[in-house]
């Protein structure tokens, strides 16, 4: 079975290089033979990929442990749920979900750009079949998911970490989010290639774009979440390269999404968004790079295998393909309008990316240091929290305001009289929220204060568009104040969906400043009887109790919760021991209040004579956090959601006369 | 962004080197911001194999990289956590004291990180900074307990 | 054995999908037109007609909402307005030639 798995796997390889060669031909031949060949290679790739995931699958499940990557990373103990998770738990596993995606999503962008695109099939099949035989040679090489070995009685296990909802999920939806930066980027060198300058590339990867970044977004949500409830140190993001490998790419397709729209409307920075989604696709590249190759410390294991240098060579071929793309075709990549003025939404937007790009130029600065360092010197130096906590302040509060300027100002040049009169209620609000956070003794942290502040700026204008917006239909079109909101929510789909998400920030940074700058924080020694407050809540331990489950076994610390003197019941932050594993993992104990805020408790250590050792944490507003995510899915959803009317009316230019290439 | 003529008949506006200033201005000031932080805040720290550690290092904060080879104790203890790490690759080997919450992946024969200071020949470790890593799997994800400085 | 056999099924099954497009000879259906010169100008053209004219609707919604006073309303209507109508002229001039 083994073998017929890896023989599937070379044989995709080979196709993919096939693939290749074929949409080369074909854009070159302008031969539509080559084309259909191609494309019906690229199929071959998916269904010979899909061999291999069932063969794989299967291993796991029948607890086949002569496959050496099962043996690794299941055991007969493993819970069921999270066998099928075990696929993406391993090295060769999770590349070949990897590359199970691309594949899929490479025959999803086929059928896209039928239309109109026609011309950028055979480079856009290139492209693809490029990136996916690079992930093949991992497969085929030095990551093989079908190495043998002399099977085990037993495998090593899951990590006990892992075991874990969100886990479960978290790594398909980075997947999804990484994997699918590949078509815009795919889609951009196409229209290079091919020397399209029109938007349509752009247009057409919109939705993919948008899909990934939310895919992004919400993987890196999850593993927040995770690590806030798995991990428990009590925080939700600790800078680690792993999680800044996702974030990185996401900042960029953050400034991608927005300069895309400068670009649509003013025909303005197209080498610019061009430079963008290559970065985007290159950080991606690079992220997968970080989580395998070893190079740095960091949460994450490694293995410090050769596969790194893959990764390089894969890295300086995407940007050295783009770069010299750009330069072969800059002749044509010329603006046809500017900014004209610096008080205009393009100028925000352009302000917005500088902002994102300098943002993610700082992680990326954080996360090579070492790197860097030991280059240069002979001593490896790292950098931490406070680096990245400096430039997300120094840069998102600007950000964050100029997401509330933006709905505000109009395209090419606002009146000063206008903005006076659109900015007035909300900087009135920002500087009450400022007052009452200082007049609450907020103060302490003098960037929660202008966070907040901005916060709340923001929040009004985007209530206002909304106001604005639906008073507008009204008055045109005499409907009630809920059909005018619908309508005018679905007839604008990307503009509000996109205030939906900016929504979604808003709650997210509260979320973020509440629970980290506001915190209180308790610990000490307690035996039965003694208790330990924090904030307003007085904990108190009775003892210690002992339970067994199904591969564990935990010993927790009773609590008596109480506030103001009424009681908030028990809570139990314990330590658990795997039995198969031989780990100790910490549970935490939450309690979410009423307004949102966490009591977040960690068993640190148990005496042997009973006494134990707590930390305990009261976080403000922490739940917003998760809420945010909601926001964010539903403001993504609505903007990705098909808009017939708009669809009709970009094709309908397209169609004025017959295109070549459509099939 | 490309230079390009404008799409209005009447020339390049006035107004279009202002507004190209800006921009120069806002990436400069970006990028010295930048420059100046990394440049005077001490933001960054030596990382350190154990061998190293032990010469030069007294009384600087500094990242530990090693094995643990022995443990006793944990957080309820009065000297908290105390083991020994050795270096990944010699034989060198520190004592360490750790206060703190330990994270799920510890235990011996563990890579692991920790940031403290040597003194006295004991590494006094800084509350919550240790992050164990395990090179021999991809998939057992370390967990850390980072410092309650982090956001 | 049996791996092998399967194997080399699977294979012979690809190579046959893949290689069957190619087999017959080529015909004049299968040219993938250019684009000519012409039609990409035309499409620049419809491009930029198109972007002055979504650009008097926004204008028109940001009027109704506020976010720009009278005065300059009026000149960037009549701004687009220009812009869209030297488009669909060149259009119109481009539609009597050939490519």
């Amino acid at each position: 079975m083994a073998l017929i798995g890896q023989g599937a796997l070379i044989l995709a390889l080979l196709l993919a290089i096939y693939a290749a060669a074929g949409g080369l031909f074909a854009g070159l031949g302008r031969d539509r033979r080559f084309l259909t060949s191609a494309r019906n290679a690229l199929w071959a790739i998916l269904a010979l990929v899909v061999i291999a995931d069932a063969i794989f699958l299967y291993a796991i499940f029948t607890h086949d442990f002569s496959f050496k990557v099962v043996a690794d990373t299941t055991s007969r103990s493993l819970p069921a749920g999270y066998m099928f998770t075990a696929w993406w738990g391993s090295q060769a596993g999770s590349l070949l979900l990897w590359v199970t995606i691309l594949g899929a999503f490479s025959l999803l962008a086929l059928r896209a750009t039928r239309r109109a695109l026609g011309e950028l099939q055979p480079w856009l099949i290139m492209v693809l079949a490029l990136i996916g035989a690079f992930f093949l040679v991992l497969l085929v090489v030095p990551a093989s998911p079908f190495v043998t070995q002399l099977a085990p009685a037993d495998g090593l296990g899951l990590n006990p970490s892992l075991q874990n909802p969100y886990m479960a999920i978290h790594p398909p939806a980075l997947y999804l989010g990484y994997v699918g930066l590949a078509i815009p980027f795919a889609l951009a060198m196409a229209a290079m290639i091919a020397g399209r300058t029109d938007a349509r590339w752009l247009v057409a990867s919109r939705r993919w774009t948008l899909a990934s970044w939310g895919f992004l977004g919400i993987g890196m949500l999850l593993g927040s979440h995770w690590a806030y409830t798995e991990v428990g140190w009590g925080g939700f993001w600790a800078w680690d390269p792993v999680e800044n490998a996702a974030l990185m790419p996401w900042l960029v397709a953050t400034a991608f999404l927005h300069s895309v729209m400068v670009q649509e409307r003013k025909g303005m920075l197209k080498v610019w968004n061009i430079c963008l989604i290559s970065g985007a696709f290159a950080l991606s590249i690079f992220g997968t790079f970080l989580t395998r190759s070893g190079i740095l410390s960091s949460i994450h294991a490694f293995v410090s295998t050769n596969i790194g240098w893959y990764f390089v060579f894969a890295l300086a071929a995407v940007l050295g393909g783009a770069f010299g793309l750009i330069l072969w075709r800059l002749p044509l990549l010329k603006a046809d309008q500017r900014i004209e003025s610096l008080v205009s939404r393009e100028a925000t937007f352009l302000f917005n990316n500088l902002l994102l790009v300098g943002l993610a130029f700082a992680v990326l600065w954080g996360v090579i240091f070492p790197l860097l360092t030991e280059a240069v010197g002979s001593v490896r130096e790292t950098v931490s929290t406070p680096f990245y906590v400096f430039f997300v302040v120094a840069f998102g509060i600007p950000l964050l305001f100029l997401m509330g300027v933006g709905p505000l100002i109009a395209w090419r040049r606002a009146s000063l009289k206008q903005l006076r009169r659109s900015f007035l209620w909300p900087v009135a609000a920002g500087l009450i929220a400022g007052g009452v956070m200082i007049g609450f003794g907020l103060d302490s942290s003098w960037p929660g204060v202008a966070a907040g502040s901005v916060c709340a700026f923001v929040t009004v204008t985007i209530l206002s568009e909304f106001v604005r917006g639906v008073a507008a239909r009204r008055s045109i079109h005499g409907e009630n104040w809920l059909v005018a909101l619908l309508h005018l929510i679905g007839r604008n789909r990307r503009r509000y969906g996109g205030y939906i998400v900016h929504l979604g920030v808003i709650l997210f940074v509260i979320g973020a400043i509440g629970s980290s700058a506001y915190e209180t924080r308790a610990e000490g020694l307690l035996k039965p009887g003694q208790s330990l407050t924090v904030g307003s809540n007085v904990l108190t331990f009775t003892g210690v109790e002992k339970t067994r489950g199904p591969n564990f076994v935990e010993r927790g610390a009773v609590l008596n919760v109480t506030s103001d003197g009424s009681n908030l019941g028990t809570l139990k932050p314990a330590k658990r021991s795997y039995l198969r594993e031989q780990t100790t993992s910490n549970e935490v104990a939450i309690r979410t209040t009423l307004t949102g805020g966490d009591l977040f408790i960690i068993l640190d250590g148990i005496r042997g004579d009973g006494a134990v050792q707590i930390k305990a944490f009261y976080k403000p507003v922490v739940g917003l956090l998760w809420i945010a995510g909601f926001f964010f899915v539903g403001g993504v959803i609505l903007c990705v959601w098909p808009d017939e009317r708009e669809a009709r009316r970009i094709l309908r230019r397209y169609a004025e006369e017959p295109l070549p290439g459509e099939s | 962004m490309s230079d390009a003529t404008p799409a209005t008949p009447d020339g390049p506006k006035p107004g279009i080197r202002h507004v190209r200033l800006v921009i120069a201005l806002a990436v400069a000031s970006l990028l010295g911001t930048f420059a100046v932080y990394t440049a005077f805040a001490d933001s960054s720290i030596p990382v350190l194999g154990v061998a190293q550690a032990s010469t030069g290092y007294d009384g600087q904060k500094v990242r530990l990289e090693g094995k643990v080879t022995e443990t006793s104790g944990d957080a309820a203890d009065p000297h908290g956590m105390r083991f020994i790490l050795q270096d990944n690759e010699h034989a060198a080997t520190m004592p360490v004291e750790y206060h703190g919450a330990v994270p799920d992946a510890y235990r011996v024969g563990r890579a692991i990180v920790i940031d403290g200071t040597f003194k006295n020949g004991v590494f006094t470790a800084i509350p919550d900074t240790l992050v164990t890593k395990c090179p021999s799997k991809y998939q057992d994800k370390a967990t850390t307990s980072t410092s309650s400085g982090s956001s | 054995m049996i791996a092998a056999l399967v194997l080399g099924l699977i294979a012979l099954a690809v190579v046959v999908g893949v290689a069957w497009p190619l087999v017959r000879p080529a015909s004049a259906g299968d040219q993938l037109d250019p684009f000519t010169e012409g039609q990409r100008r035309r499409l620049a053209l419809r491009e930029e007609r198109d972007l002055a004219l979504g650009a008097l609707k926004e204008l028109e919604v940001d009027h109704a909402t506020h976010h720009i006073g009278d005065e300059d309303y009026a000149e960037l209507v009549a701004d687009y307005r220009a812009r869209a109508a030297e488009a669909i002229r060149k259009l119109d001039a481009e539609q009597g030639q050939p490519g």
